[in-house]
């Protein structure tokens, strides 16, 4: 026999906000504002998974990102109304896409320990130079800092490169995600070119982060660490996200569906 | 400056690694930051994804690098013909250089990307 536990008073009324939140129309200002309420208030949780994963090769900060598109996921699947609380409905599905995401990213190829440790240093240091010089690091200044030498560094550049192993004809997820929760503008429409029809069906197919990325670069035209702040990711993960995205999109041209 | 570095290869996909490694060292020599040296791979694989897609690329690619006070002027030779430049391709190349070019003759198209290096 179980015996029942009184919720706490915080768990109550976040109880309650998911309601207002469930009660409030699709696509309204007020069911966004609480869900990204929701969304930071928990976003400690997603944190704590994250460190779970730290020793695997990804910077936390990366996999907080991936972490809150679980959290997101969680969210919108959370009903107030059964018993659990939204933290124990939110964890597996935190985690499960973290998991999801190293089942996705894999070296693929054998890539040495050290250039993999090289890669995950040379993308946290990659953000607090730009931060401290206000642009992005040369490879002379990045192999000073790290004390490595700068065919070290353009090595292990070269080595994030086997690091995208996302099968292109992996199913893309679109679950959890409605029309309404598209980022807004990204018309890429607005790429005045003709293949434009070949690709709108791709595009569309595309997750929306990778959307956003390939819109920021190239309709407006953003740096990468630009794009890195706005998405709150770092500068290499938006070049990998660029490079796949790139990738997927020639395949299409090149073998339409 | 120094002369050009020039570097040729087979027309297959598994010499781009090649040409992008090229860029990057020479790009990080002349000074560039991480985002235009990762910006530089990219145009590097979308312009040999575009000049392997040419269905008469049976010669090599030649890719020429060269530093100059402006930046870096990459040159890629390969065989077929011109490029659809209101392609989405091309659209790739423009954004990632500060230009890009190409002359088509004799069934050969080298492309010119503009690259250029931050300042301070």
């Amino acid at each position: 026999m179980s015996i029942p536990r009184q919720p706490t008073p915080e768990a109550a009324e976040v109880r309650e906000r998911f309601r207002l939140m469930r009660a409030a129309p699709p696509g309204s200002d007020q069911r966004r504002e609480l869900r990204e309420s929701l969304a930071t208030q928990h976003l400690g949780l997603v944190r704590a998974v994250a460190l779970r994963f730290r020793d695997r090769g990804e910077s936390v900060d990366d996999l907080v990102q991936v972490g809150s598109v679980g959290l997101l996921k969680a969210i919108d699947r959370f009903d107030p109304e059964h018993g659990a609380a939204f933290s124990s409905f939110a964890l597996p599905t935190i985690s499960g896409e973290i998991k999801r995401h190293f089942r996705d990213h894999t070296w693929a190829v054998r890539v040495p320990r050290r250039l993999q440790e090289l890669r995950l240093a040379l993308t946290s240091r990659t953000e607090d130079l730009r931060q401290q010089l206000g642009r992005s690091p040369t490879v002379a200044e990045l192999a000073a800092d790290l004390s490595v030498g700068s065919e070290d560094v353009l090595e292990a550049l070269e080595a994030a490169d086997a690091y995208t192993a996302v099968p292109l004809d992996a199913p893309i997820d679109t679950d959890g995600a409605t029309a309404a929760d598209r980022l807004g503008g990204l018309d890429l429409g607005l790429l005045r070119v003709e293949d434009r029809e070949a690709l709108a069906p791709v595009l569309d197919a595309l997750p929306d982060r990778e959307r956003q990325v390939l819109h920021l670069r190239f309709v407006e035209n953003r740096t990468q660490s630009e794009i890195a702040t706005e998405i709150g990711v770092s500068q290499m993960h938006v070049s990998r996200i660029l490079a796949r995205t790139l990738a997927t999109l020639r395949q299409a041209l090149v073998q339409p569906a | 400056m120094a002369a050009p570095l020039i570097l040729t290869v087979p027309a297959d996909p598994a010499y781009v690694v090649v040409l992008r490694a090229a860029t990057a060292a020479v790009a990080s020599r002349a000074g560039f930051g991480l985002d235009q040296i990762e910006d530089l791979r990219l145009a590097v694989d979308e312009l040999a994804a575009l000049a392997l897609a040419e269905p008469s690329t049976a010669d090599d690619l030649q890719l020429s690098l060269d530093e100059s006070d402006a930046g870096l002027v990459l040159r890629l030779r390969f065989g077929g013909s011109a490029l659809p430049e209101d392609g989405f391709g091309w659209m790739v190349l423009r954004s990632l250089a500060a230009s890009a070019e190409q002359v088509a003759e004799d069934g050969h198209v080298t492309v010119t990307l503009h690259a250029v290096g931050q300042s301070g």
